[in-house]
């Protein structure tokens, strides 16, 4: 254990291909009135899929006037018209966040899970002709997988991804981040928010509320491994040590009162982060580790990913609407 | 224990000093805390000012107990380190210790022992006196500061030809150490002498950590042990001598012979015929005055009692200062007139007694048929009364004594407290009643059988020249007739015996005793103040 944290578990993601085969990508339908191609993905017009009937309107291609349903129409003899819908590919940019905050906690680190979770996201999206892209939030390094739902290769660029990264974030990578963010596009950030410093908490805000903009949807999971930490740890005195702290090393006598009161200090942080960040696309969910010493990663994960909101908003079974 | 109570006391001001054990903790989330009023240093020990609190007040009152409880401590002072305690070294330079064994002698041997016992210790040491002993107890130095300096004053010392007086030593370490610059605190004896039962007593000086080492080892050994001369108990005349040889530590007694050098040159070899035991003798007669020369062969690993040598000196006739009628009684005994340096004075009255010996012949005999002069009272250890007729004592008719002065005592004695025959030891002086009488009856043999008995008895107690003198520590060497056949010196067989284990640090015995009663309390207060300070701690701790 060094004060940075430890590396992330180099473990394969506990879901097999078959299970992630029956879900597709699944984005909300957003009541945003004429901006087409937002990050609704699917558009009316020509297409090769079957959506609804409606009356005819003068313009419309005579050609999608179905006669039969038109004859089973019997108000004033209107005229009814088959539309349809097409398939447009929708653009996922998930950035992960690599800092030594989300190395820990040892036993299940939240570095692994948020690794996991892009692995699924980006394999069922990937799986559903979405393009795929992964961006280091620490670097700022992108990392194009397009819509290939090889999980080697996923996995392979997600390694290079959550690399210790050894430089900071220049202005440089934000640019790269927005190039391969386009309006329209969705944009996961996998992170713990667990910033040192209060800037860097509004530089992101800023850069989330940007985003959204562009007609883009931002999602901030956020990994809670709070529970589990403090269970692991426990009360009385300590040396607490851990990823931007500087010698020496505070030495604090930890009380439920005390936990009490820094958990409502993280928590007034991150929600200073939710009003700096929010613009109307923004949503953040919470993956919470359970008060254990020695919870089972893939636990949680089938916990979050299959059973919570964020798997219901993100992704569907396959089939349903 | 001085040691144990400073250790406790450390401990104590370092348990005052630590700050509690902050386990590590690895958090995610610890950036959040370091707003947090921190708790301590990182440093386990608070080196700031102690706060007066009740628990501070605790542990005063512990360390104070400690410190009252330390110079109650039995052998406090021996087993502090910065009080040294000083060691008073008893080294044998006897004859004996110039044995050899595994070819070295044991005097070197006591050297190496001393070496061996008081390095190690030299830093509990303060400082050493030095004292030998033979025949006499030495002190060769009474502030030796080191062990190495200790090592090379024993070693400049040389066994000397005297005998082993372990009375010295054993004064030496009954009373109280000799004060000095070198305050003695326990006493090492080196010596070949197996260690005496008194060492054992339970009072005795092992006891109080004193320390006896036996360097000897069994060496075989063949010697002269003895010499006893065999004179005339009337004139001193030396006829022979014995001469008593023994073998020890394995030697071989059939194989030893006495070869004798006489006056004459003449050498004669005997071998040894009567052993007994140990030891086996030879009668050597001495027909002529002079020196005589004794040697054992072979002389084995101790060599003062190889050869010995007596002077023999000539025998003249006895001198006496015959006050009495009869003079014809010189003749007949051989006995000179000597007035001026009598060996007897023979006296017709008591009042002639002075402090030289003497025989006070009273009225004589006057033998009766009549009835007997009963014998009331006899005294029948007295050689006095060696050989005679008490039947013809009573019809002897002696006349009783007069008046004696103080100092005889009645040796036969009659009826109404009549002494008949008396004697005073010293001087050595008798009353008999008579001089012999002439002729051959029963009275006149007992009249002689008394003058005679009463002759040898004062004649024998007479100063004779000796033989041989032995060595004295102000004539320690071996020269002519002065020799070093000093008693127990050459026997080399001996089971060594030593006791003791050397520490100065050891408590001693009567410290033990005086000072047991307080320290235990104080340290058991100490236990409960601590006892106490500890659980009020505990409880402070888990507010």
């Amino acid at each position: 254990m060094t004060r940075s944290g430890s590396g992330a578990t180099p473990e394969a993601l506990p879901v097999p291909s078959s299970q992630l085969d029956r879900y597709r990508l699944r984005l909300r339908q957003r009541d945003r009135g004429t901006v087409a191609g937002a990050h609704l993905i699917r558009q009316r017009g020509q297409s090769l899929e079957f959506r609804e009937f409606r009356p005819y309107l003068p313009g419309d291609d005579i050609r999608h006037v179905d006669w039969r349903a038109s004859a089973r129409h019997h108000r004033r003899g209107e005229l009814v018209v088959r539309t349809f819908e097409h398939e447009v590919q929708t653009r996922l940019v998930i950035s992960i966040d690599t800092r030594a905050t989300m190395r820990l906690p040892d036993v299940a680190s939240k570095l692994q899970l948020a690794r996991w979770f892009a692995e699924a996201m980006s394999y069922i999206a990937a799986r559903s002709g979405d393009s795929v892209a992964f961006h280091a939030l620490e670097s700022g390094r992108v990392i194009e997988i397009g819509s290939s739902a090889d999980r080697w290769r996923i996995r392979h660029a997600l390694e290079r991804v959550s690399a210790q990264s050894e430089r900071p974030a220049t202005a440089g990578a934000w640019t790269a981040l927005e190039r391969a963010l386009p309006p329209g596009s969705v944009w996961l950030v996998l992170t713990d928010l667990y910033f040192a410093d209060e800037a860097d908490v509004l530089s992101l805000a800023a850069r989330i509320r940007h985003a959204q903009q562009g007609s883009r949807w931002v999602v901030v999971v956020d990994f809670d491994s709070w529970a589990c930490e403090t269970h692991r740890v426990g009360h009385g005195l300590h040396r607490l040590d851990g990823p931007g702290v500087s010698a020496p090393e505070p030495r604090v006598r930890l009380t439920p009162g005390l936990l009490d009161e820094v958990r409502a200090r993280i928590d007034e942080r991150k929600r200073r982060f939710d009003r700096a960040a929010a613009a109307g696309g923004y949503d953040r969910l919470r993956w919470t580790w359970p008060a254990a010493a020695d919870p089972a990663p893939a636990d949680i994960f089938r916990e979050h990913f299959f059973g919570q909101e964020i798997v219901r908003r993100l992704v569907m079974p396959d089939g349903a609407r | 224990m001085t040691y144990v109570f400073g250790a406790l006391a450390a401990a104590l001001v370092v348990i005052y000093m630590a700050r509690p054990n902050f386990r590590r903790a690895v958090l995610s989330a610890a950036l959040f805390f370091t707003d947090d009023p921190v708790l301590g240093s990182t440093s386990r020990i608070a080196w700031s000012t102690p706060r007066p609190t009740a628990l501070f007040y605790l542990q005063c009152s512990v360390l104070l107990l400690l410190l009252l409880a330390v110079p109650h401590c039995p052998a406090a002072a021996v087993m502090d380190g910065s009080i040294k305690t000083g060691v008073r070294v008893l080294v044998d330079r006897s004859a004996s210790m110039s044995t050899q064994q595994h070819g070295a002698r044991r005097f070197d041997a006591a050297i190496e022992a001393l070496r061996a016992i008081a390095a190690p210790q030299q830093s509990a040491i303060a400082c050493f006196t030095l004292s030998a002993f033979d025949l006499e107890l030495t002190t060769i130095a009474d502030h030796v500061t080191s062990a190495g300096e200790l090592v090379a004053l024993v070693s400049r010392l040389q066994p000397r030809p005297l005998g082993t007086e372990l009375s010295l030593v054993q004064r030496a370490l009954t009373d109280k150490a000799p004060a000095g610059p070198c305050a003695t605190g326990s006493t090492i004896v080196v010596t070949d002498m197996p260690a005496p039962p008194w060492m054992e007593r339970p009072d005795g000086p092992a006891a109080r950590g004193d320390v006896w080492i036996d360097v000897s080892q069994p060496a075989p050994n063949a010697g002269i042990v003895d010499l006893v001369d065999n004179r005339d108990r009337v004139s001193g005349a030396v006829q022979r001598a014995r001469v008593v040889v023994g073998a020890f530590g394995g030697m071989t007694a059939s194989n030893v012979t006495l070869s004798v050098t006489p006056p004459d040159g003449a050498v004669r070899t005997y071998a040894v015929p009567a052993w007994d035991g140990p030891t086996g003798s030879v009668d050597v007669e001495l027909p002529q005055p002079g020196r005589y020369t004794f040697r054992v062969t072979p002389g084995g690993a101790y060599r003062y009692d190889d050869e010995a040598a007596i002077d023999v000196p000539a025998s003249g006739p006895v001198r006496v200062d015959w006050r009495v009628a009869r003079r014809e009684w010189l003749a007949r005994l051989g006995w000179t007139e000597d007035r001026d340096n009598p060996d007897l004075r023979v006296l017709p009255s008591i009042e002639m007694l002075d402090s030289r010996p003497a025989i006070v012949i009273g009225s004589g005999y006057a033998p009766r048929t009549g009835p007997a002069q009963p014998v009331t009272t006899f005294v029948e250890t007295s050689p006095l009364v060696t050989g005679l007729n008490l039947d013809v004592a009573e019809r002897s008719g002696m006349k009783g004594a007069p008046s004696l002065p103080p100092g005889f005592a009645a040796v036969l004695s009659g009826p109404e407290h009549v002494v008949w025959i008396a004697e005073r030891a010293a001087p050595a002086a008798a009353f008999v009643p008579g001089l012999p009488l002439d002729g051959d009856g029963s009275v006149a043999r007992f009249s002689s059988t008394v003058f005679l008995n009463a002759a040898r008895w004062i004649l024998e107690r007479r100063p004779r020249p000796p033989l041989f003198t032995l060595t004295s520590p102000d004539e320690p060497d071996p020269a002519g007739s002065r020799i070093a056949l000093h008693p127990g010196e050459g026997n080399t067989g001996r089971t060594p015996r030593s006791i003791g284990t050397f520490d100065p640090r050891a408590p001693r015995g009567h410290q033990t005793e005086r000072r047991l009663a307080l320290w235990p309390w104080l340290v058991g207060a100490a236990a409960l103040v601590f006892v106490a300070e500890r659980g009020l701690a505990l409880l402070r701790g888990a507010e």
